[in-house]
């Protein structure tokens, strides 16, 4: 069997579009049903721009790719607000829209014929295609594409990895702790979409011929094979998924000539895969011990580090929901470094409380100030950005990622540069990184945590404690614990009290709504009390 | 344009919509049992009908094929569909769903599409078949309403189109078997303890929807031509219909099929709006995926806390 150039062209962009689905479904965990029609979208766009617009093929795949990271905006805008099968539904839905708007438009996309672009103008081109070379110059175009998207999956992995695996495995957990969820997971579809569409222009001009049969969902799901079968989570993975598909599709063809034969040889490997437990050809990198501080050594001697707390007061904070009156009236200030208990029977009020502090409930009536400024209209990202943190009354769903990975998360509000800087690797990103890690390694060592352990395996009082740490990570300055001891023994209470009576002395904020009267009577320095109204 | 027309209109929107609703009313049966987007779900009514048309022997014959063979094809369009719903679930989608692993039963069921829309396409790999009418409705006339012109066909789709729904909604509210559904779909794990077999319960939903598919396969696809694709279009519509009426009921998604069956008629033949038959598969779907990025219905978006 001889490979020839435009074949191996095919297979890198193939590579490209994949790796760029490995953000949005090994990372993110968003099932794109819609690869295969970015990646027709950005071909169309070119073949457009060529054979209407007489384009320079340059500006034509500019033209593609940009088309398709707009799209791919559009989809995550859309895509960062819903939950997961809805997300396959939309995309699957946007996939044949596009295959059937590329049938009923024959005018711009020329049907069911497609679009024919012209021999290319380039003379070292026609004369390599003529010697039996085939096209040299877009094979290397490709193998340029190919690695350009490695290399940006790569850069951006540090960055987007933990936040998009967090934000996955437990979306309401993750955003409690600051996590930025929506705008992570729309730079996931948007960096997806833009490799699609980067392949699609590049298919399109390698071979020539803009055919609507091949940029239809099939294309969708066998991108989805290839991620899913190499182990959605790795770059590797794409590429071993790539390898079982480029094989599987010549023997198949071997057996017969019919056009059933590749949707049917498709679905039945995806259908394989999944049935054997859709792990992956790859397996997942085992997390390997991180030099620094562990529950090995006595966690008592945390670093020297400061966690400067701020004022935080409540004025006249009212919420009514309908006709029940939760909070009226309630005020409230907590001094630096000071810990005010918030007690009270069940239903009085407490977590309603916290979450208007917190920014996700808004009050009918009232005000609530930080430092000085007040802070009553800013959404909850903007208060965490200002150091306001709450923990949640539930402990985060397990997740296979570790400990590491969820507090360097955590301190995405802390983070002094965006997700472009990573993927351009300026040395601000790098530095940023450098203290973001450096911020988790002291929250973990406090928080008295192993940084290699899974969050499946920590027990109910090292979740909350996690929490905490993610909290740190992230430059809390006042922290808002809800229940932070519900189901804990003796001894994890204990543990909890000591890690928070430290905070404390090291001048943190801390509000703490909690049943427990030892706990409250060991850290507390104010107390206010609600009533079920 | 003139009332005849806006009555046309509204008469073939609502046949074509009814088939729409029985699919989306299944389609939603199962979400709200399971939480499972059934996908390959118009892939299965295409399955039903090319097993229908083989067992009829009506591969290459005329569009009337006389009673008792009609009655073996529908027979057969509704087993296979059914029986293959209810497979799908029990072998394919169950395994995933039971690890809750959603990308594991999403990747089932688009892989099943390309399955059976494979084996349709290497079964009967002409480009279109004709499908059997249930009576010859070519060969009457259309009736005459004012300036309006009926189509006979579209009366009786519309007829089986609201017989059927109102059987399923009988099924499902005043039977004992409604009633088991109805607290699976309150508390799976509450509904398990109380002693439900709840695992055949919810095969037999999948089975009912499968049905329903069936039902509405049979009586629009004679009006059209019959490809592999057929039910996956139409598959695309149910969901559509299904998602407008915000996943909510069955009821509610065979009332939105009805909708969708008018606006998408209106904006295929209405010359007012200047759009044409180009957009009657389309405009359906980018006006749900519209509505599904602007203001996403509860149950589809995330929860927050």
């Amino acid at each position: 069997m001889t490979i020839h150039a435009a074949d191996l062209a095919h297979i890198l962009l193939l590579f490209t579009a994949a790796a760029g689905l490995t953000v949005a479904v090994g990372w993110a965990g968003l099932p794109s049903l819609a690869q295969g029609a970015f990646v027709g979208l950005g071909a169309y766009t070119t073949a457009v721009a060529v054979t209407r617009y007489h384009a320079d093929p340059v500006t034509a795949a500019a033209a593609g790719t940009a088309a398709a990271a707009a799209a791919g905006l559009f989809v995550g805008l859309a895509a960062a607000r819903l939950r997961t099968p809805f997300v396959a539904l939309g995309t699957w839905l946007a996939a044949w829209a596009f295959s059937l708007a590329v049938g009923a438009f024959p005018a711009l996309t020329g049907g069911a014929r497609g679009l024919v672009l012209p021999p290319p103008q380039l003379h070292a081109e026609a004369l390599a295609r003529t010697i039996g070379l085939g096209d040299p110059a877009l094979l290397a175009v490709s193998a340029a594409a190919a690695a350009l998207a490695a290399l940006l999956v790569v850069a951006l992995r540090p960055r987007l990895h933990p936040v998009l695996a967090l934000a996955r495995d437990d979306p309401a957990a993750a955003a409690a702790a600051g996590i930025p969820v929506a705008r992570s997971r729309v730079i996931a579809l948007v960096v997806s979409a833009l490799l699609a569409g980067l392949a699609g222009s590049l298919l399109v001009l390698t071979v020539r011929v803009a055919d609507p049969t091949e940029y239809g969902p099939l294309l969708s799901v066998e991108l989805l094979l290839v991620v899913l079968v190499g182990g959605a989570d790795r770059l590797a993975g794409a590429a071993a998924g790539l390898v079982v598909l480029a094989l599987a599709r010549p023997l198949a063809h071997a057996v017969t000539d019919s056009p059933a034969i590749e949707p049917a040889v498709t679905g039945g490997i995806l259908l394989a895969a999944i049935a054997l437990g859709g792990r992956g050809l790859v397996p997942r990198r085992s997390p390997r011990p991180r030099p620094g501080p562990t529950t090995t050594t006595t966690p008592a001697a945390p670093p020297h580090v400061t966690w400067p707390g701020a004022r935080l007061e409540a004025r006249q904070v009212t919420v009514h929901f309908g006709a029940v009156r939760a909070l009226d009236g309630v005020d409230l200030t907590v001094q630096p470094g000071t810990c005010h208990a918030v007690v009270g029977p069940n239903g009085s009020g407490k977590t309603t409380l916290l979450r208007v502090l917190a920014g996700t409930v808004e009050p009918q009536q009232g005000r609530v100030v930080l430092d000085g400024h007040d802070i009553t209209a800013e959404p909850a990202a903007a208060r965490r950005r200002r150091g306001l943190a709450r923990t949640l009354q539930r402990p985060p769903a397990s997740s296979a990622e570790t400990v590491a990975t969820a507090v360097l998360a955590g301190a995405e509000p802390a983070r002094a540069t965006g997700p472009l800087h990573a993927a351009l690797r300026t040395p601000g990103a790098r530095r940023d990184h450098q203290q973001a890690q450096n911020r988790a390694r002291h929250a973990i060592a406090l928080a008295g945590l192993d940084p290699t352990q899974r969050l499946d395996t920590l027990d109910n009082a090292e979740r909350r404690l996690l929490q905490l740490a993610q909290a740190l990570a992230g430059g809390a300055r006042v922290l808002l614990l809800d229940e932070p001891s519900t189901g804990m023994a003796e001894a994890e209470r204990d543990r909890l009290r000591d890690v928070l009576a430290r905070l404390k002395d090291q001048g943190l904020t801390l509000v703490l709504v909690e049943h427990n009267a030892r706990l409250v009577a060991d850290l507390a320095d104010a107390t206010t009390t609600l009533t079920a109204l | 344009m003139t009332v005849g027309l806006v009555v046309q209109v509204v008469v073939s929107g609502l046949a074509v919509g009814a088939a729409y609703g029985l699919i989306a009313a299944g389609f939603v049966l199962v979400f709200r049992l399971t939480g499972i987007l059934n996908l390959a779900h118009g892939d299965l009514l295409g399955a039903g009908l090319f097993a229908a048309l083989a067992a009829a022997g009506a591969t290459s014959a005329p569009r009337a094929i006389g009673t008792p063979r009609y009655a073996l094809a529908a027979a057969v369009a509704l087993a296979v569909a059914a029986v293959g719903s209810a497979l799908l679930y029990l072998l394919l989608l169950r395994p995933s769903f039971r690890r809750r692993a959603e990308l594991g039963w999403i990747g089932t069921a688009v892989a099943a599409v390309f399955v059976i829309d494979a084996t349709l396409l290497a079964a009967f790999p002409r480009a279109g078949y004709v499908f059997p009418d249930a009576a010859p409705f070519d060969r009457l006339r259309p009736i005459k309403l004012a300036d309006a012109a009926i189509a006979p066909r579209a009366l009786f789709v519309l007829a089986v189109g609201l017989v059927t729904a109102a059987a399923a909604d009988a099924l499902l509210t005043r039977t004992r078997f409604g009633l088991g559904l109805r607290a699976i779909a309150d508390d799976p794990v509450a509904a398990a303890l109380s002693g439900l077999r709840t695992d055949r319960l919810v095969a037999a939903a999948f089975a009912v929807a499968g049905a329903l598919a069936a039902i509405a396969g049979l009586v629009v696809a004679p009006a059209t031509v019959l490809a592999s694709q057929t039910g996956l279009v139409l598959g695309l519509k149910g969901m559509a219909a299904a998602l407008l009426a915000g996943m909510r009921s069955p009821r509610r998604a065979f009332a939105a099929g009805l909708a969708l069956g008018v606006a998408e008629t209106a904006v295929a033949t209405l010359p007012a709006l200047h759009l044409g038959p180009a957009w009657r598969d389309i405009g359906p779907l980018l006006l749900v995926l519209a509505y599904l990025a602007w203001r996403p219905p509860a149950i589809a978006r995330q929860p927050v806390e």
